[in-house]
């Protein structure tokens, strides 16, 4: 867990997923240049390398698209989950695209001229007052900047020095490069490509990232959860508990809560994870132990400890049953407190 | 933008990443351990070592005042 740093925290679940992934990447490519390829219009000429760019670009588009709408997703659906837990090698990945697209573009572009390529970028498009002159390019490298500081800082190392509240602030910046990269499309290709598909992807993609995002913005509001008995929190019918699993609950005030069923034992924990913040309520019980979904980090239940020789705590709670519907109170204890479970018996069963 | 703001505009970011890469390297060579206790030898293998080095080429303010502020080790 937290007691040394190694490259990647491979699981062969990872392994696979990036195996899919590069298989997936490598398949849009081929697929993408070889039908730019044949269906090229009469009288345009595009080079491989233009091709390219253009493959590459879009790609990036649809990654950071895509990355963008897991989030959302997941809360509507179970599906989407692995895709969040390993969402941070496809950040990775969609940087490592897009340094490819802008790489191409600085060769193709700007690399044969008299001035230094990286001076051409910004003065090649100086009319900031028009659509077609406006210098996008400069939105693609402010975009390429905040991808690059993402992707460089997603090791487990930043999220414990930057600390978790810097850390994610820094990775929220995701939204603004997604904006830029939109900006740059529409005030780039947009402006003289003929081809709508182009409008069509850029307006999908955008207006589902944004439409996912309210939706889930909205239903998030209603999960918050006001049935309580002499201020406990109703968690859920017994019959509800699946064995080794937990519900979430979000009082209105504090962090939320996730309550487990292990066997006829019921215990409650904060729900976020000392690591990076993971949804401990999502995860399960493997080896007596709450096993955060995202990168493995165990609690035991009933102090909210982590087993020897790790020392990660997070607040416990004390639960009840009455007539077989599980409470909370949403009182925190200290992290690492000690909190008898609540055992499943005959009487309030 | 003039061509001469802009050749000002990449030295600046050229020197910046410069001066990034000479923390790096102390960050690679001992200042990991330094701010962590857990990144310390062994804690922290070469290739992580490695991983760390671009964003610290990219943070290299924050990561320098780290190693004169940073008293505590990090949660985790």
């Amino acid at each position: 867990m937290s007691h040394d740093y190694k490259a990647v925290q491979w699981t062969p679940f990872k392994k696979q997923f990036d195996r899919w992934m590069l298989a997936g990447i490598a398949l849009y490519l081929i697929s993408f240049v070889g039908v730019s390829a044949v269906m090229q219009p009469a009288g345009e000429s595009f080079t491989p390398i233009q091709i390219l760019i253009r493959a590459m670009g879009t790609l990036a588009f649809l990654l950071l698209t895509f990355i963008l709408c897991i989030g959302p997703l997941a809360r509507l659906t179970d599906r989407f989950k692995p895709f969040l837990y390993n969402r941070r090698h496809l950040g990775v990945a969609t940087f490592l695209v897009a340094l490819i697209h802008a790489g191409l573009v600085i060769l193709w572009y700007h690399g044969f001229g008299d001035l230094n390529p990286l001076v051409s970028i910004f003065v090649s498009n100086p009319e900031y007052t028009s659509l077609n002159g406006f210098p996008f390019e400069v939105l693609g490298f402010v975009a390429l900047i905040i991808l690059f500081l993402m992707a460089a800082t997603s090791h487990d190392f930043w999220n414990a020095n930057l600390g978790p509240g810097l850390w994610k602030a820094l990775h929220m910046g995701v939204y603004l490069a997604y904006g830029l990269l939109v900006a740059h499309v529409a005030l780039g290709a947009l402006q003289f490509e003929k081809d709508p598909l182009y409008v069509i992807l850029l307006g999908t993609g955008a207006g589902t990232v944004c439409l996912l995002h309210i939706t889930t913005a909205i239903g998030g509001v209603h999960k918050v959860n006001p049935a309580s008995l002499n201020g406990w929190l109703k968690v859920a019918d017994l019959s509800d508990m699946q064995d080794g699993r937990a519900k979430i609950i979000r009082p209105k005030q504090g962090e939320a809560i996730a309550v487990f069923r292990d066997g006829d034992k019921i215990s409650a924990v904060s729900n976020v994870c000392r690591h990076q913040g993971g949804p401990l309520g999502e995860g399960k019980i493997v080896d007596g132990c709450i096993t955060c979904p995202w990168h493995g980090f165990q609690y035991r239940m009933e102090d909210g400890c982590s087993p020897d020789p790790f020392t990660e705590k997070i607040a416990t709670y004390a639960t009840h049953i009455v007539h077989g519907i599980v409470y909370v109170d949403p009182a925190p204890n200290t992290p690492g407190t000690y909190q008898d479970p609540t055992v499943i018996t005959h009487n309030n069963a | 933008m003039s061509i001469e703001t802009a050749g000002y505009l990449v030295t600046g970011l050229g020197l910046y990443a410069a001066l990034g890469l000479v923390v790096a390297l102390i960050y690679m060579f001992g200042g990991a351990g330094r701010i962590d206790p857990a990144a310390k030898g062994k804690g922290m293998p070469l290739r992580a070592r490695l991983l760390i080095m671009p964003g610290v080429i990219g943070l290299w303010p924050v990561m320098v005042a780290k190693l004169f502020t940073q008293k505590e080790p990090p949660v985790s």
